[in-house]
């Protein structure tokens, strides 16, 4: 207590941040019970504490920084594998390394440009979202509620469960849905729409993503594995729940469309 | 660093330092006061991070090592290029302080937005302090040494840095006539 005044001075901000000893809180806090003074300042200064950190709980990280960090860290990692100290998981030579990433960078291409007709499961998601987009593959459900869009799958023989998720926060907004069945194997496609008129889909579909095909990029958060994805213009990343694999597939930027299988995948 | 060690940083890191992004953006936001200095310095916060993780403890607290970073930033890079607009110059702060305080003045809520107002006008080694203390909540140790300052130091900016917002916002409170109005 400052003995000058009588009162508790600066021990208040101390007693706020819980920085007395028990002695001095006890001693201090008898104080307050007598004196108004003390405790309207004790009172402002916890308030204003409060409504500083409430201020800006909400607040969201834009997707440029989002995406921006994400791209520095894959820079980097890049930048780290090519230093003359990295050693690859297998040991050849760098030349021999490179020649290799570069010789499945044009297969790649060469599959994306020339063989569009090509059905592995990354193209024929990519097919889907093109043929939705273009009109040719209409919705059998006009809905934003996920509830009702679980309902309708279950109902159109889906076995899987769907769990179709709303990305309000993320600022989609879910439109409705559809079953694809082209092969006997049914798959559950729903359609987000965001900002500018953005679309973005998702498929589910009982399977396993370990069998896709081996040249996408794989990243990992919270302890989730995710298969990313270009075929067509758009990308698609996947990743399990359980026994279904789910992908999201949209033309927006690449690191967009993982982030939003980020918040999809860890969402409970 | 052979491949697979590397793959291990990047998962480690993304799980550990990633979930943080929203911590240190928000905070870039309110140092820098503008949405693009806020997004590089985020950016930049994260590439050093993840340069340096290899000196992070783990179990240690990675808010306030990813703060540290982010505030060497900023007092480096971003703070000299700007001059601080006019901030909060309270005359006789301390009585002012006093006499609303112990006023008989209803408690009005404060909105978020005069709040976020209020702390940008505050100059910015108090809002600093603010922001990690109250925001993040880090201890007095960890803010001292994120902004490299003393204990001391840490303890006479918060208490000025907060009596200057509460003074602030109860005249804002009183000028918007949301307390007051009876005496009127």
């Amino acid at each position: 207590m400052t003995i000058e005044s009588g009162h508790l001075g600066e021990e208040l901000q101390d007693l706020l941040d819980g920085r007395l000893g028990r002695a001095d809180r006890e001693r201090a806090e008898r104080h307050l019970r007598d004196c108004t003074e003390c405790r309207g300042e004790r009172d402002a200064l916890s308030r204003v504490k409060q409504a500083v950190r409430a201020s800006l709980d909400a607040n969201e990280v834009p997707a440029r920084v989002t995406s921006g960090v994400a791209a520095a860290l894959d820079h980097e990692e890049r930048e780290a594998l090519s230093a003359p100290g990295v050693r690859p998981a297998r040991q050849r030579s760098r030349f021999l390394g490179y020649a290799a990433v570069a010789a499945a960078v044009a297969a790649l291409v060469l599959l994306a440009v020339f063989v569009p007709g090509r059905r592995n499961l990354p193209s024929r998601v990519a097919l889907d979202y093109e043929n939705y987009k273009t009109g040719r593959l209409p919705l059998q459900i006009s809905t934003d509620e996920p509830e009702e869009l679980d309902r309708f799958f279950a109902a159109r023989g889906v076995t899987f469960p769907t769990r179709v998720f709303d990305l309000r926060m993320m600022r989609y907004r879910l439109v409705g849905g559809r079953v694809l069945n082209p092969d006997g194997r049914k798959r559950a496609l729903f359609v987000y729409v965001g900002p500018e008129n953005k679309i973005l889909a998702c498929e589910m579909y009982e399977g396993d993503v370990r069998r896709l095909p081996k040249n996408g990029l794989q990243r990992s958060y919270a302890g989730i594995t995710f298969f990313v994805y270009r075929r067509g213009g758009s990308t698609q990343v996947f990743w399990q729940e359980g026994a279904t694999a789910c992908v999201l597939v949209s033309d927006i930027p690449t690191e967009e469309v993982v982030q939003l299988a980020f918040a999809k995948a860890t969402k409970v | 660093m052979p491949t697979r060690e590397l793959e291990e940083k990047r998962r480690s890191f993304e799980e550990i330092a990633l979930p943080l992004l929203l911590v240190v953006h928000r905070t870039a936001r309110r140092l820098t006061r503008d949405t693009e200095r806020a997004g590089d310095l985020t950016q930049e916060t994260y590439l050093r991070a993840y340069r340096t993780f290899d000196n992070f403890r783990p179990g240690t607290n990675c808010k306030a090592w990813l703060l540290t970073i982010l505030y060497s930033i900023f007092v480096n890079q971003y703070r000299k290029e700007r001059r601080e607009p006019p901030s909060i110059a309270i005359q006789d702060l301390e009585e002012r302080f006093h006499e609303l305080a112990s006023s008989s003045d209803n408690p009005v809520r404060w909105s978020d937005r005069e709040v976020v107002a209020a702390l940008e006008r505050l100059p910015e080694e108090s809002r600093s302090v603010v922001l990690l203390v109250d925001v993040e909540e880090l201890t007095y140790e960890e803010a001292a040494a994120a902004l490299g300052c003393p204990i001391g130091t840490v303890r006479s900016r918060l208490s000025r840095a907060r009596k200057a917002l509460f003074v602030s916002l109860q005249e804002y409170a009183r000028r918007a006539g949301y307390i007051g109005a009876t005496e009127e």
